[in-house]
């Protein structure tokens, strides 16, 4: 009797848990499990939706339209995360040379324009340099040739306003890691004969190396995945590889959801190698770590 | 040394211009009557902000905005406060697995978010693409890294099983000791949570303009159509929506400061960890 | 001349006087110890030799050269830290041809000095292990054979032991000394354990408040402290006022001096035991308040019209010792008793 009762308790108590937990996990069910596992799937249909192919992997990698989005994305996304780290490493470190209050000022308010992004950075960078943007204006005014040349809405525009966002971020990334090198390992390398030069390339590089190589990958990641801040810039005219999967899911003439799906896949591929890469870069660089 | 201190100064200050230049050209630029090929603009005036809180247009937009933010926070703090409670009493086990799917939208930029949640229900039994469900629900994923680490984080801090137990031997029952004991502890570290979500998804822009971007207009989607109308009534949106992320982050810096319980510390950390604005 | 003089040296942080005018001399292959409270300005004397800190004012003299002001790299000085501070991305055999490399000198042609130096500190077999993999005692030997093989000057080691355990700490001290005498290294050695100080140093240097309080060799800052601060300092001495001394063995003697007393030279015997007073020697009477048992000395604090000495006996097992109130005498050799200068 007991037995038996104990057991309902249990079941009803068990019934009552998952009760509980199931919005929860309706949500993650309906919201990020199915889309995901219908995009893998959707990537492998054809366009109309019935016939199992590899037909849409193929155009993405084959059509040279979509070929040049993902190398101008890949590219775009190596270049800024790079002028962003190599900035960034250089005014990281020098906060960390500021007295302790100054520090926690800097980082404030570059906490600040970090969340300055997207849309309304592309609305202020118009205003700024746009065609008829202030700046624009007046070096034109001034006769700076130099300037002239500028166009935000190519490349250049563009690879400017992604190193702006990329920016504060490494810098939040890369400023814990220079606490990792203790001030007397640098002490005992210039007793031992170092100069600055050498005790960073010997010391101080190989320490933060796995700090920057995941903080470099997780800046590829952000600015591939980016959208907002091109989308707002340049519509879709731009081709890259989050704006075209954007217009092949929106564009109502031309939308094709499987393609989309396909290049999306490719867009999670490259955010997974990035991963990979940073995992086997930090083995490679710091052997100790193993 | 005293040399090399002047250059790291420069540079720091170098680089709070490059920072700083965009925000206060679009703060000038939303307060100047007149502003085109000038230093400086040619008179001040609030005037734009007056236009623009007058706009019905945006006016919507800002109920819109603040109806599905509102829904989706309020939401997912409810089914993440419930189910951690839970899962923290009853299913410690199941923590680990729980946290791989909750942390998982950290990782997922927009578009390929945006993509698979069409395909799924733009047809078929639940055919809510276009409608203000669809973008809830995909704010509700969004937010759910925020959500839970803060949570999480201030039940470890008050040590959650411990306080049951203590709740219970002095007679109250379960639900009871969770709405007279947990939550009143936890409360302010979710506050935190709630807030830095809602000032997340008040600049969500790629699912929104992706999901329902053609009919259901947010303060985003309002300032990507208009911006290239009015460049001083955009300079005013831009501000404006500034300003209120900041007055989240900073009331969230004060509760968490004021509760001195250190989640809004755990958050920041993780805030730094990954990029929101996809 | 010396060969490492200290001449006047000032050192302010911030406005506060860490060293005031101190000065020391050093002679080749030397082993001498820094020894002084925490805080006394040790670390911030060797820093200064070693150019890690900037001075305020006077010289510093190595080898015939001022190198005052000289960045660290050219001074020819090697430290060893108390962290250790080895570069944790370098093997045990990386770590210790550091210093070599930096001379321009290539792989093949430090080997064989590299391993020697491993071999001097007995880690040979350690070569490609990593910093983390060792235990303290064994990062420190690296620590020292990396600055060794560099061959300074002079070696400047900061409490390099204070983080091991008493029984390894002991072992290193022994083998830090026969690897200077073997080496004939010139070494400052920071310590505030007055007992590493005396066994290992040729030469002690007491540091109180930035100044040098007493120098000599160990035996006679032992048993010649010249003040109350070196008495108390290095060997728990009894320090007496001299008017307080006089009340006890009822002979006008010391006034107006201080007096310091080792407890090892105090006799103490049972009452009536041994009745007469030696001419050489004071007697007084005394009862036991306290007893500290150390190790293989007895250390009993007795109380005398209303002083207090401490004295120290072997533990020697057969003698039970003396309880509380147990009345006692004490016998005091009078050429033992100190005056002290200050
Ligand atoms: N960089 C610094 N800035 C300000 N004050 C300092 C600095 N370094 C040392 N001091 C001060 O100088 C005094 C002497 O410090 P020092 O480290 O030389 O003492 P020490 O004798 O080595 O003590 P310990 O035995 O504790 O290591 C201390 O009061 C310390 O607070
Ligand atoms: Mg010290």
């Amino acid at each position: 009797m007991i037995v038996v009762r104990g057991t309902w308790a249990q079941i009803s108590k068990n019934l009552w848990l998952a009760g509980a937990l199931l919005p929860l996990a309706t949500m993650i069910f309906g919201f990020e499990l199915l889309p995901i596992m219908g995009m893998l799937i959707d990537s492998f249909r054809a366009d109309d939706g019935n016939v199992w192919t590899l037909g849409q992997y193929i155009t993405a990698l084959k059509n040279p339209y979509y070929l040049v989005a993902i190398k101008n994305s890949l590219l775009i996304s190596l270049l800024s995360s790079f002028i962003a780290i190599v900035a960034a490493a250089f005014v990281a470190y020098f906060v960390t040379r500021l007295k302790p209050k100054s520090q926690e000022t800097v980082l404030t308010y570059v906490n600040l324009t970090a969340n300055f992004a997207g849309v309304p950075l592309a609305f202020a960078y118009i205003i700024m340099l746009g065609n008829s943007g202030l700046f624009t204006i007046l070096f034109q005014r001034w006769g700076l040739d130099i300037f002239s040349e500028f166009d935000l809405y190519s490349w250049s525009g563009l690879v400017l306003i992604y190193v702006y966002f990329q920016l504060p971020l490494a810098i939040l990334l890369l400023y814990p890691i220079y606490f990792e090198i203790k001030e007397q390992w640098r002490e005992a390398a210039h007793l031992l004969g170092a100069s600055d030069m050498q005790f960073w390339l010997q010391v101080g590089l190989p320490v933060i190396m796995p700090g920057l190589v995941g903080t470099f990958s997780i800046l590829f990641a952000n600015a591939m995945g980016a959208y907002a801040t091109a989308y707002a810039l340049v519509g879709s005219n731009y081709n890259l590889l989050s704006v075209r999967i954007g217009a092949l899911i929106s564009g109502d003439v031309y939308a094709r959801p499987h393609l989309a799906s396909a290049l999306a896949m490719l867009l999670a591929l490259s955010l997974i190698a990035a991963m990979l890469t940073n995992e086997y870069m930090m083995r490679q660089v710091r052997r100790d770590l193993k | 040394m005293k040399e090399k201190k002047a250059l790291h100064r420069f540079a720091i200050a170098l680089m709070f211009l490059y920072l700083f230049m965009p925000l206060i050209a679009t703060f000038l630029y939303s307060i100047a009557t007149d502003w085109h090929d000038t230093v400086l603009p040619k008179g001040l005036t609030l005037s734009w902000y007056v236009k623009l809180f007058q706009d019905v247009r945006f006016v919507a937009a800002l109920g819109r905005t603040l109806f599905a933010c509102s829904v989706a926070v309020g939401l997912n703090i409810a089914v993440i406060v419930v189910s951690l409670f839970i899962v923290s009493l009853y299913l410690p086990k199941l923590e680990r697995f729980l946290q791989a799917f909750v942390m998982l939208p950290y990782a997922i930029p927009g578009v390929i978010g945006a993509v698979g949640l069409i395909k799924v229900y733009s047809s078929g039994p639940l055919a809510i693409s276009g409608t203000v469900w669809l973008l809830i629900g995909a704010y509700f994923v969004v937010i759910l890294p925020y959500t839970y680490q803060g949570t999480r984080n201030s039940m470890r801090t008050v040590d959650l099983p411990q306080l049951v137990s203590a709740a219970e031997l002095l007679g109250a029952s379960k639900p009871k000791a969770f709405f007279k004991v947990v939550l009143p502890n936890i409360l302010p570290g979710v506050m935190v949570a709630a807030l830095l979500s809602f000032s997340v998804l008040f600049g969500e822009f790629v699912l929104t303009n992706l999901l329902v971007g053609g009919y259901y207009e947010t303060v985003q989607i309002y300032l990507m159509r208009r911006m290239r109308e009015s460049g001083h009534l955009s300079s005013a949106v831009v501000i404006s929506y500034y300003l209120f992320v900041f007055c989240l982050s900073w009331i969230a810096l004060k509760l968490g400061q004021n509760f001195k319980n250190g989640n809004f510390d755990n958050l920041r950390g993780k805030k730094y960890e990954l990029p929101h604005y996809r | 001349m010396s060969y490492l003089i200290i001449d006047k040296v000032t050192k302010k942080f911030d406005g506060t006087v860490v060293l005031n005018e101190i000065s020391l001399a050093v002679e080749r292959g030397e082993l001498v110890t820094l020894l002084g409270p925490s805080g006394c300005g040790k670390s911030t004397l060797l820093r200064c030799i070693a150019g890690l800190n900037e001075v305020d004012g006077g010289r510093i003299l190595l080898n015939d050269r001022d190198i005052t002001y000289l960045a660290p790299r050219k001074r020819g000085v090697g430290m060893v830290f108390q962290s250790y501070a080895l570069f944790p991305n370098m093997t045990v055999y990386e770590n210790v041809a550091f210093g070599l490399k930096m001379q321009g000198l290539k792989g093949d042609r430090i080997a064989a000095r590299v391993r020697e130096m491993i071999d001097l500190v007995g880690l040979a077999g350690k070569e490609e292990s990593y910093p983390r993999e060792l235990s303290g005692g064994q990062q420190q030997r690296v620590a020292l054979a990396r600055s060794m093989i560099v061959e300074p000057d002079v070696l400047l080691l900061d409490e390099p032991f204070n983080a091991l355990d008493a029984k390894i700490r002991k072992m290193l001290q022994m083998e830090l000394k026969n690897i200077q005498k073997k080496s004939g290294m010139t070494m400052i050695f920071v310590t505030h354990d007055q007992e590493e100080a005396l066994t290992i140093s040729d030469r002690i240097f007491v540091i109180n408040e930035g100044r040098v309080a007493q120098s000599g060799k160990p035996l006679e800052i032992y048993s010649q402290p010249a003040s109350e601060f070196v008495a108390r300092f290095i060997g728990n001495f009894n320090v007496l006022k001299g008017e307080e001394f006089e009340r006890l063995v009822g002979e006008p003697l010391f006034s107006g001096k201080s007096l310091a007393i080792r407890p090892e030279i105090i006799k103490l015997s049972l009452n009536g035991e041994n009745g007469k007073g030696h001419n050489g020697s004071w007697r007084i009477k005394g009862k036991v308040v306290g007893v500290f048992l150390k190790g293989n000395i007895l250390r009993y604090r007795v109380r005398s019209k209303d002083s207090i000495l401490d004295v120290d006996v072997l533990n020697n097992s057969m003698d039970c010792s003396l309880n509380y109130d147990t009345s006692v005498d004490l016998v005091i050799p009078k050429d033992e008793v100190k005056v002290l200068n200050l």
